[in-house]
């Protein structure tokens, strides 16, 4: 016999009890690997979902425009070159139409790069993707309408581009549906969502698009990031990032031009240091167009003036005539000469602009030739400058003979120069300040000049880093693998949400271990008689207890997994509303189970021998009497005075971490957790000490009153055990009233300025930019918005706001977002502060009355002011307020993405998004144009806004406009928050079985221990209603106590949250906790009572 | 007056039942204490919960002022024995939460009827000697100390018949003494007293004494 043989006889003839034991060690490691499998499954899940939709990719090359095919082969030997874009798509028949599709052109090597036997769709064919199908209802050989933008080099909002036509229709036929394994669901972009995706062929598209022999996105598999971006480098040309050299023959020089019209400062700077190092003459210069030149009552017409570095700059401005237009002018030296030109203001509106300039000279024709302008589509090809077709308003009424003259001789040859620094001043924009470099070649010829601008170009090609200059590699795979970490960590929070179930559990095997103790009291004494120690018996006792840990441990482990496999199938199925997605699959790793069985032993090894370090100090006669008082009379020593102490001191720090959560110096979740234990903590150990205090009054008041004091007096007797029936019970209420206050309305959203929607009915967006100003009438009228004749669409007022695309930040989002959505916030809506701030960094009055002004900020670090949703920064991006978060995507000539978040808005409909001004949208983000998300105001009710929502995506269905209601929006992020919350509270719903079971156990054996004395009662005349209602009254008083408890610390836990994330807790939901709560103090004291009245008295009143 | 009349008692066994008591009749009246003795598991205790209506018995008749508690029903037979039986046992059963004037005061508290009970649980305590320990736990009394309390809990409802179980068996011969002397001294007028005791200096200080021999009572 050894000892490990005493502990496992021990351990198997115990076995009753001992199942209890294993029975709350196991529901323990049960939820903690479960929940870490939990997390693990969906991490996995999310990975294998994101990879699948990879396909083989593992690079992307992507540029800002476009490229030449042929850099696909460049790039890397296993690629594949294809045109990615946005697009909607209408089906023909029946007119379903699906926005936010992803329109990819593609030929064979696409599926052979992806490893899937088949070929490109015909000419006029599509393949659809599943999810994209469904939502069309289409079937094989519908036709289907796809709606995408027409690229322009030149930006929208420069003067020579084109805002009016901006979108292609391409008409087309149902091939078939792409399934997974067919690439139908390949994104370059993680999200959980059904994949919506058009597939045309890219000889088609690029005919569509004007883009012949051109892509934007090469992948690229079987390589190394290092070695793609080396390729890059080494072989991409000018013309790849929108930079041509062009010889002027006759001119003796060359020029550097930009397909976009201007050229970044990077080209201009390399250009001019081209030249130095050649010997060559540089000359950066801005051409532009002036409506007019005017001097006196004279004027001439719609006329290039160039801004040339040879000027200097002067005040007042002066400015160079040639001579015609001198002429023309009746210009003389000293002349106050006035410039009448176009400009786009911030918000996209065309004004036009006057310039006054002193003339300083006249200078011959020949100072200057038609090359001085780059070329600009719909002027510089026109054969008169009548044919003139500008993407801007033009008043032939004013052109005269004269004009058409210049235009047949002279072209685009400006008639007015002034200096480069002035002209700047006048017309430069985001995209850029000079439209050509001119590079003058002292001694060359026109038979040298080609290879001159041949060498020109390969050292100034040299000089630009294409991976700086617009193109960008973006290692995709590994984006997916980080993205897959998830934005929501279900494992994290679960294992959160576990923890008061786990210290429950193991509370609750501690409780059933301690009368397993409890019960073999006077063993413990025989063997104390027989000569051991008491340390001995201890050791005894925990290889006994350890021993049951382990197969508590093993079992728990196996049900964890059942349990995750639960939860996962929950998540598919319950709450899919939640993830978006079923494709959450249990992935079974024994990490997490290892990691939660080995927590589990040492846990409970921990719990038991707490409980035996109360047989420290029991004697053998105490122990071999069986008086359980006495031998555990250890943990009794405590004042109540030291018990209150301890308690105040716990509360304490619980107060310390809601402040610690509410200022940021703590983690909300963790903040929260901590303040919620510490003050269950505080409170169980205050009842404790109340419990140990000696009764203030006597029992005298007779009748049922009395009885029940009488029963209310016998929570006293087993303190410890009542304190832990409180404890369960708290832990559980806790869980639950925490998670039910987070909850959100789900009824209706509302249409006060300050709540969630800010007031607007309607949230929406378009597939294309929009460019002309919906609030003006001349936009409404641009835009076809005359007031509806049906009368289908009230008053309404939008709101547009700049949007960079990106990942969506807010809860439907499992994954994290790599590149999270911007909006750019126009003044206008800024200044009239709607919405409610949860917190914001306002340090002045002003910002303290409207925190959008934060926006305007200027941070030394210059990271953009950004007002995010409260519940997105927190539980999405992960950061604070105050914190600065950046996102490594700033393609060339972007300020680059990094931002201060200076408020948050609290349970807000713009969940989504990055929240910044429009000033430094358009600064951080040049390249995006126009306004592609929409804010709407309507005057009425839920079906005035169905009406505008009805008017505007018919009459802007040309650039995809899909509106949806604010409140329903809203909504429909309160349903998934709340969906989260269900799943978290079936924890609490576990907690609360644990909590009952414990409860039950207690009252029991409470019930067992005292079944003479009971007898006596009974003999005394004591009816069996009596005893019962005494029963009811100890139960009722400890789930009372832990009802209260819970209740109370959830209330002060969770108020900063609550706060800041609002919350709309369900009182029917509370109710029908309450009742829950209220039937397992039920259930416990009928088991009780059950169990008390087994047996006769007589026996009662002889068993010792 | 406590009557009973050819009261037999069997407890089911493995072979067959087991007779504990046989024929057993006994009459005493009010102001009459009566001691029964006899070996362990003669059925001393046994015929002590059957007259206390603890117990039914397996035949005969137990009455006490004419009423047979086992003809009542439940909520009247918790009535009857609140009323008029009051038990002493062996071991004093005092609720160990309560204190001393709280256990002396827990019959009360389900039928109030019959005067000031806080009033007399008092005067009980310091006639049983422990005004000074009427706050006390049981956990902090001695063992004569908490049988006092027993006994004035046993008499605070001033019951007709006074029952006791071995009430000197755990104690001391001095504690055991006085715990006697109490019995007998707060023993009124119209109550009857029966002791079961192994102890015959005990049973000697009580007017009528049996021994309980082969399941029946005989007069000692």
């Amino acid at each position: 016999m050894t000892m490990v043989t005493l502990a496992l006889r021990g351990a198997r003839h115990y076995w009753r009890t001992n199942l209890a034991v294993v029975a709350g060690i196991a529901c323990a490691v049960a939820v903690l690997s479960g929940a870490l499998a939990v997390g693990d499954s969906v991490r996995a899940s999310l990975r294998e979902l994101a990879i699948g939709r990879l396909g083989r990719t593992e690079f992307v090359v992507a540029s800002g425009g476009y490229v030449r095919a042929s850099l696909t082969a460049d790039a890397a030997d296993n690629s594949a070159g294809l045109i990615v874009a946005d697009g909607s798509i209408t089906r023909e028949q029946g007119g379903a139409r699906a926005s936010g599709v992803t329109v990819y052109g593609v030929d064979d090597r696409f599926f052979a790069f992806h490893g899937v036997d088949r070929k490109a769709p015909g000419r006029a064919d599509a393949f659809l993707s599943p999810a994209l199908a469904d939502e069309l209802g289409a079937r094989v050989d519908d036709v289907v309408l796809l709606r995408t933008r027409k690229p322009s080099d030149i930006p929208a909002e420069f003067l020579h581009g084109r805002r009016d036509d901006v979108g292609r229709t391409v008409r087309l036929r149902t091939a078939g549906v792409l399934g997974r394994e067919a690439a139908g669901e390949f994104s370059l972009r993680s999200s959980q969502g059904g994949t919506k995706a058009i597939f045309v062929r890219l000889d088609r598209l690029q005919r569509d698009l004007e883009r012949q022999e051109e892509i934007n996105t090469v992948l690229v598999a079987g390589s190394d990031l290092d070695s793609v971006e080396e390729r890059i480098r080494q072989r991409a040309t000018l013309a790849d990032i929108g930079v041509r050299v062009r010889p002027l023959p006759g001119r003796d020089a060359i020029a550097v031009e930009s397909a976009a019209g201007l050229l970044e400062d990077s080209v201009v700077t390399a250009a001019g240091e081209v030249a130095r190092e050649l010997g060559w003459r540089a000359e950066p210069m801005l051409t532009y167009l002036a409506n007019a030149i005017r001097i006196g009552e004279r004027q001439v017409p719609y006329s290039l003036v160039s801004a040339i570095d040879e000027l200097e700059p002067t005040q007042p401005p002066m400015i160079v005539l040639n001579a015609w237009a001198a002429e023309q002018l009746n210009a003389s030296r000293g002349d106050t000469a006035t410039l009448d030109y176009y400009l786009w203001d911030s918000s996209g509106q065309l004004i036009e602009r006057t310039a006054t300039f002193r003339v300083a000279s006249v200078v011959p024709m020949n100072a200057a030739d038609r090359d001085f302008a780059p070329d600009y589509p719909g002027i510089t090809e026109s054969r008169s400058l009548s044919d003139w077709d500008p993407p801007f308003p033009l008043d032939l009424s004013r052109i005269r003979p004269a004009d058409e003259q210049y235009w047949d001789q002279y072209r685009t040859t400006p008639k007015a120069f002034v200096a480069l620094e002035s002209g700047q001043e006048l017309w430069r924009s985001r995209f850029g300040q000079v439209t050509s470099v001119r590079v003058s070649i002292p001694g060359t010829n026109t038979n040298l000049l080609a290879d001159q601008a041949t060498k020109f170009e390969f050292a100034l090609r040299r000089k630009l880093d294409p991976l700086r200059s617009g193109l960008t590699v973006v290692a995709v795979r590994q984006e997916a693998l980080e993205a897959s970490a998830g934005a929501t960590d279900f494992g994290e929070y679960f294992s959160y949400f576990s923890f008061f179930l786990v210290v429950s559990a193991l509370l609750l095997g501690a409780l059933f271990f301690r009368l397993g103790i409890e019960q073999r009291l006077r063993e413990i004494g025989a063997l104390r008689a027989i000569g051991l120690t008491i340390a001995q018996i201890q050791r005894l006792f925990l290889l006994e207890g350890v021993a049951l840990a382990v197969v508590g441990a093993v079992l728990g482990a196996l049900s964890g997994l059942a349990y995750a496999s639960l939860i996962m199938l929950g998540l598919r199925t319950w709450w899919v509303g939640a993830v978006g997605t079923s494709d959450l699959e249990l992935h079974p790793s024994a990490i997490p189970l290892a990691i939660g069985a080995g927590a589990g032993i040492v846990l409970a090894a921990g719990v038991i021998w707490w409980t035996l370090r109360a047989l420290r100090k029991a004697s053998p006669r105490a122990l071999l009497g069986g008086d359980v008082g006495a031998a555990f009379a250890v943990g009794g020593t405590a004042s109540p005075r030291r018990r209150m102490l301890t308690a105040a001191a716990l509360g304490v720090v619980a107060g310390l971490a809601v402040v610690g959560g509410a200022t940021d110096v703590i983690p909300d979740a963790a903040a929260f957790f901590l303040a919620g234990a510490l003050l269950l903590a505080a409170s169980v150990t205050a009842i404790g000490a109340r419990l140990t205090s000696p009764p203030t009054s006597a029992l005298a008041e007779p009748g049922p009153a009395g009885v029940a004091r009488l029963g209310l007096r016998y929570a006293t007797w087993r303190r410890g055990r009542s304190v832990l029936a409180v404890a369960l019970i708290g832990a559980a209420v806790f869980l639950i009233v925490a998670i039910e206050a987070f909850r959100k309305d789900e009824s209706a959203g509302t249409r006060d300025r300050h709540s969630g929607t800010g007031g607007f009915a309607l949230v929406a967006e378009t597939v294309l930019p929009v460019f002309q100003d919906p609030s003006t009438a001349e936009g409404r009228d641009a835009l076809n918005l005359q007031p509806d004749q049906s009368g289908s669409a009230g008053p309404h007022t939008i709101y547009r706001l700049r949007l960079r695309p990106g990942d969506d930040a807010s809860c439907l989002n499992l994954y994290r977002p790599q590149h999270p959505r911007v909006v750019g916030v126009p003044q206008a809506l800024a200044d009239q502060n709607r919405f409610t701030f949860a917190r914001s960094l306002a340090a002045t009055e002003e910002e303290r009355s409207n925190p959008w002004r934060l926006l305007d900020r200027r941070e030394d670090s210059a990271a953009i002011p950004a007002i995010v949703d409260a519940t997105s920064l927190q539980y999405v991006l992960h950061a604070s307020l105050g914190d600065e978060i950046s996102f490594d995507d700033a393609a060339e000539g972007e300020q680059g993405s990094r931002f201060k978040i200076v408020g948050t808005l609290a349970d807000s409909v713009l969940q989504g998004e990055l929240l910044i001004s429009e000033a430094r949208f358009v600064e951080a983000f040049p390249d995006e144009e126009g306004y592609r998300f929409f804010l709407i105001d309507v005057d009425g009710d839920r079906r005035a806004a169905d009406g505008v929502a009805a008017f505007l995506e018919a009459r802007l269905s040309d650039v995809g406009f899909d509106a949806q209601s604010a409140p329903e929006r809203l909504v429909g992020y309160h349903r998934v928050e709340n969906t989260y919350l269900s799943t978290f509270q079936a924890l609490g719903a576990l907690g609360l079985l644990v909590g009952t079971v414990g409860l039950a156990a207690i009252a029991v054996r409470n019930v067992l221990e005292r079944r003479r004395e009971l007898a006596l009662l009974r003999a005394m005349g004591y009816s069996s209603g009596d005893v019962r209602l005494m029963i009811l009254a100890e139960t009722g008083l400890l789930l009372l106590l832990g009802l209260v408890a819970g209740v109370v610390c959830a209330v002060v836990a969770i108020t900063p949250a609550l706060k800041e994330h609002g919350g709309s807790a369900r009182a029917g939901s509370l109710a029908i906790l309450l009742l829950a709560v209220l039937a397992s103090g039920v259930l416990s004291s009928i088991i009780a009572a059950r169990a008390a009245a087994k047996g006769s008295l007589v026996e009662a009143l002889r068993s010792e | 007056m406590l009557k009973a009349t050819n009261v037999s008692k069997s407890y089911p066994g493995p072979r067959g039942a087991i007779e504990v008591l046989s024929n057993v009749s006994l009459s005493l009246n009010p102001g009459e204490t009566a001691s029964i003795m006899g070996p362990s598991g003669s059925g001393k205790s046994t015929l002590l919960y059957v007259l206390g209506a603890l117990e039914p018995p397996s035949a005969g008749e137990v009455a006490l002022d004419n009423v047979n508690p086992f003809t009542l029903g439940e909520r009247d037979l918790a009535a009857f024995r609140n009323r008029r039986v009051g038990f002493v046992f062996q071991d004093h059963f005092l609720l160990p939460q309560c204190t001393v004037l709280e256990n002396v005061l827990a019959p009360t508290l389900v039928d109030h009827t019959g005067g000031n009970a806080r009033a007399r649980a008092e005067w009980l305590i310091a006639q049983v000697g422990l005004t000074d320990r009427r706050d006390h736990r049981p956990a902090a009394l001695s063992g004569g100390e908490r049988q006092r309390a027993a006994i004035a809990r046993a008499l605070v409802r001033q019951p007709r018949l006074l029952l006791c179980d071995e009430p000197t068996g755990n104690l001391d011969r001095q504690s055991a003494d006085a715990v006697a002397a109490l019995l007998l001294d707060l023993q009124a007028r119209e109550q009857i007293l029966i002791v079961v005791t192994h102890s015959a200096a005990l049973a000697d200080r009580f007017g009528k004494r049996y021994t309980l021999s082969d399941r029946t009572l005989v007069p000692r």
